[in-house]
């Protein structure tokens, strides 16, 4: 037995054989060698077919949880697009009004033309709000000092600080921000404000409406055109509460953002200042 | 021995291995317990009180604030818009450790946005030195003694050339690079040398500019942190609407500053400050404290570089109080039209005394059954937003104008009254006995009265009443009528009509003058001589009056002898909407009933009889007025025309209105009786319109 194992003939014949049952599985069908395949096959095809079916099986169940997952990812998408739509419809409803179409199509689409770029936000100071926080993008990107930043829901603040991979945000509720804003409904400027009290809600306040300007709650309020920063027409939120101090000649409202600050996950950068060229 | 050895050399590695593994757990356990202890503090800093420690983090500073009061709106009568205010927004400044370079840079950065947008700032320096031509505007010494920055270099600057003190400042005090112009380094010292003499504090900071454009605050605010100090606030700023036409009664304000030193007194008491303005002229000026409100007081949060971060209200600022005139905005601007269009026409008039120097004057229209002021114009007239904006250009312009134009003429020009005082005579002379209603006297061309003699400008007359002599205006008549009664019989009806004092308007007016006894004493050191009287009688020599003087005396004669008091404001309304009443005031001026039919005869044949001196211009008119003419020489005869002056009132038979006009150097006093029917006119279709 020894001997014949240890035989070189016998090894070399094995080696053979299995070069040809490797040759004859992996030969196009009509090769010569496909007989050889179909020799061998025939008695393994029930056990292949048992094979088959399991990895089928797996296969499917696998394509059902990638199913899922697009299912998931196209909802969040549609979501998405809800919201946006919904920013949109806003934006039709201001262009109906101000009945200049032309000249705000224009501007809306000056609005995209600016490069954007998506961030996640890998940091952010104590506290449960995103006043200030860092995004995973920075100049590398082409992230610059005082850029927008907004989500799908509206404004969110602008870069402050500028490092090689990372931004510091500062965000529309901190008292660092003012933003040049404008109501939606009269056209009205005012100055968007971060509040040491009202940032602890979430909430900012809107300063100098002038006296002989009627605003409501519910009324909401967008960027200005006039802004030195900010793109026009990106939604800042609704007015919640007016505060009218007795004798005060102009007065305030305080207005709930349309981001969300307790839960931000990713934001846009848009790239106003790598366009500037500043 | 060997093994034995051996054995305790591994119970000995052994130990030692057991020894390890022991401090090793001591170890995990020490640096595990360190893990928890950081971590709880972690926890702890960071979650717990996280919020805590970042705003104590964050420095603040709890200051007070104000709240400007508004100042009450002026209305007309029937609450058409003159004076209101609107928003503005002001920038300050709290001064923060930057470096010289950093500040300048800054600064260049400001003024840069501040051109950009077409808005000014306050500069002190600009009124010290003038850059344009290198010299000093004041004295240096005050300069000096801010920027030199050792007692040497003071002494040495003090007669430096200013070349050389400017190079100083910009070198030495302000550090300023050299890559900057002078004229920018020079406007950089503008807002360094402001920062130096007033220093900008967290509680108390300096104010750089006010009402800039929104443009400006939108990049100080959005952009703050690269302007570190600067914040930015809103004020309301008092705004004329179409007020051209009402500028001396309305007056306008000014910088406070401007006026500290005179009233420094007053100011701090009343709660001033010296970047306050204040009423300077005017109802303005007038009813300053009614209008001003009361400022507020806010308790806010600022951080170290002066910005907002929150504010609450400690004290609610009251506003001041609204204010409704008297006048009648469209008989205003009426009155103002016709006086200009009449200044033009009777200076291009064809008249042997006619010099065409017309250019002046003022009118004034009162409810004879009230004293409401219905129309007051001065002109020429301006438009005193100028003085609300701050154009020194302008403001220098008309202060410095030859023709005075900010004096308001109505309350403050004093004119002799001519032939308009004869009615006064008259009364003094039929109060007196010295004549009735119905003597005629005598009135030749030539007649020697009083040891002078006098001619009659209307020819021999002959015998006339009262009424021709009130209709043709016999100077002849009133010579005598005049000498016959006396000078202090005339002064006491002058001053029962208001004439010599004060009418009691609410805006500044001046006393005119009397020709009297007393006054030719005081100011002449000279003695009362006879014809004096037949002088004063026409209403020459020392007699000027106002023209709201004037209004009020023919007003007086209109009703019957009732001299209301003169007003502008009908009402004042309070911020809680309560409404305070000018209360009517009237003095009686003893006259009787009589004496007043027969004044009133004449005045009416003024307007209305065949020789009657403006029958003329009334022969068409819808209503009987009563009225006089006055020409008035001057000290300048010969080389000006004369003052021209109407009065007059309306109905003749149930007055409602009296007219004042007064054109200088308008020839004729007939010549401005066309500006009293203009006045009419309106008055009485407004109130036909009206009904």
């Amino acid at each position: 037995m020894r001997r014949i194992f240890g035989s070189k003939i016998f090894i070399i014949s094995v080696v053979i054989i299995l070069l040809l049952l490797l040759a004859a599985f992996t030969a196009p069908e009509d090769s010569k060698l496909g007989a050889v395949r179909n020799i061998l096959t025939a008695p393994l095809s029930p056990l292949q077919k048992g094979i088959e079916t399991v990895s089928d099986k797996i296969k499917d169940s696998v394509n059902f949880f990638r199913e899922i997952r697009t299912a998931r990812e196209e909802n969040q998408e549609l979501k998405k697009k809800i919201e946006q739509m919904e920013q949109e419809l806003e934006k039709v409803y201001r262009l109906e009004k101000e009945n200049e179409d032309l000249r705000k199509i224009l501007s809306f689409k000056e609005q995209f033309t600016q490069e954007t770029v998506g961030c996640n936000i890998i940091a952010k100071d104590s506290g449960n709000l995103f006043e200030t926080f860092t995004i995973d993008r920075g100049s590398r990107d082409g992230i610059s000092v005082n850029d927008p930043v907004i989500n799908a829901n509206g404004l969110v603040g602008r870069v402050a600080r500028v490092d090689l991979f990372t931004s510091k945000v500062v965000s529309i509720i901190d008292t660092e921000s003012s933003v040049s804003a404008r109501l939606s409904r009269t056209r009205d400027l005012v100055i968007l404000r971060g509040d040491a009290q009202l940032r602890l809600e979430g909430l900012c306040r809107l300063d100098y409406i002038p006296p002989d300007v009627e605003v409501s709650v519910g009324d909401k309020v967008e960027t200005s055109g006039m802004s030195s920063l900010y793109p026009k027409g990106i939604i800042i939120g609704e007015i919640i509460q007016i505060t009218k101090n007795e004798g005060q000649f102009d007065y305030h409202a305080i207005v709930k953002p349309a981001v969300d600050f307790r839960r931000l996950e990713e934001v846009v950068v848009i790239k106003v200042g790598a366009e500037q060229g500043e | 021995m060997t093994e034995e050895y051996k054995l305790s050399d591994k119970d000995k590695e052994k130990k030692k291995t057991k020894d390890i593994k022991r401090r090793y757990i001591i170890y995990l356990v020490i640096i595990i317990l360190c893990c928890i202890v950081f971590l709880r503090h972690l926890v702890n800093l960071q979650i717990v009180n996280g919020q805590e420690y970042l705003d104590t983090s964050i420095k603040r500073i709890i200051t007070n604030g104000v709240i400007y009061a508004n100042r009450g709106n002026i209305y007309d009568r029937n609450g058409i818009p003159i004076a209101g205010n609107r928003m503005g927004y002001c920038i300050e400044y709290v001064d923060t450790d930057l470096s010289n370079r950093e500040k300048n840079e800054m600064l260049y950065k400001l003024i840069k946005l501040l051109d950009q947008n077409g808005d000014t700032y306050k500069s002190t320096l600009r009124t010290i030195f003038n850059f344009s031509t290198f010299t000093f505007n004041v004295n240096r010494e005050g300069l000096i003694k801010q920027v030199g920055l050792s007692d040497e270099d003071k002494k040495i600057l003090m007669d430096a050339d200013p070349e050389e003190v400017f190079k100083y400042m910009r070198e030495k005090t302000f550090d300023i690079d050299p890559g900057y112009t002078d004229e920018e380094a020079f406007r950089i010292m503008e807002f360094r040398y402001e920062m130096l003499i007033k220093p900008a504090t967290l509680s108390n900071p300096l104010l750089i500019a006010e009402d800039v454009s929104i443009e400006t605050v939108t990049v100080l605010e959005e952009r703050n942190s690269e302007f570190p100090g600067f914040s930015t606030f809103s004020k309301p700023f008092r705004e004329y609407y179409d007020a051209e036409a009402i500028a001396h009664v309305l007056g306008y304000m000014g910088n406070i500053g401007s006026y500290y030193e005179e009233w420094s007194k007053e100011y701090p008491e009343l709660g001033y400050t010296p970047n306050d303005k204040v009423g300077v002229a005017g109802i303005e000026f007038a009813l300053e404290q009614d209008l001003r409100g009361i400022n507020g007081k806010t308790r806010k949060e600022v951080d170290t570089e002066g910005r907002l971060a929150s504010y609450e209200v400690e004290v609610a600022p009251k506003p001041g109080q609204d204010i409704y005139l008297t006048i009648d905005l469209n008989l205003q601007k009426a009155a103002l039209d016709s006086l200009a269009r009449n200044i033009e026409i009777i200076r291009e008039k064809e008249h042997k005394d006619n010099f065409h120097d017309a250019n002046a004057g003022a009118v004034v229209a009162m409810d004879v059954r009230t004293g409401e002021i219905l129309a007051m114009v001065s002109y020429p007239t301006f438009d005193p937003s100028v003085f609300l904006e701050g154009n020194y250009e302008q403001i220098n312009y008309l202060i410095n104008h030859p023709d005075n134009i900010t004096l308001n003429r109505a309350c403050n020009g004093a004119y002799a009254p001519g032939s308009t005082y004869k009615p006064l005579v008259a009364i003094a002379a039929l109060e007196s006995g010295v004549i009735k209603p119905e003597t005629k006297i005598d009135t030749p061309y030539k007649k020697e009265i009083g040891g002078l003699i006098w001619t009659n400008p209307e020819g021999n007359q002959k015998e006339i009443n009262l009424e021709k002599a009130l209709a043709t205006s016999s100077n002849m008549f009133f010579f005598q009528i005049g000498y016959e009664t006396g000078i202090d019989n005339i002064v006491k009806w002058a001053k029962n009509f208001g004439f010599g004092s004060k009418t009691g308007i609410e805006i500044g007016e001046s006393i005119g003058s009397l020709a009297s006894r007393e006054y030719k004493l005081k100011y002449l050191n000279e003695g009362w001589v006879p014809a004096d009287t037949c002088n004063a009688s026409i209403g020459q020599l020392y007699n000027a009056f106002t023209p709201v003087q004037l209004v009020n005396y023919v007003a007086s004669i209109g009703n019957g002898g009732k001299l209301y008091t003169p007003h502008l404001v009908r009402k004042r309304v309070e911020p809680t909407g309560e409404v305070i009443n000018t209360e009517i005031t009237y003095r009686d001026s003893t006259v009787k009933q009589s004496t007043i039919k027969a004044v009133q005869k004449g005045m009416v044949a003024v307007a209305n009889s065949q020789d009657g001196t403006a029958v003329e211009i009334f022969k068409d008119f819808p209503f009987k007025v009563a009225g006089k003419t006055g020409t008035a020489e001057t000290s300048k005869k010969g080389t000006h025309s004369s003052n021209a002056l109407f009065v007059c009132y309306a109905p003749a038979d149930d007055p409602e209105i009296a007219v004042a006009v007064v054109v200088e150097r308008g020839v004729r006093g007939a010549f401005t009786a066309p500006i009293a029917k203009d006045v009419l006119m309106t008055y009485f279709n407004l109130k036909d319109s009206a009904n």
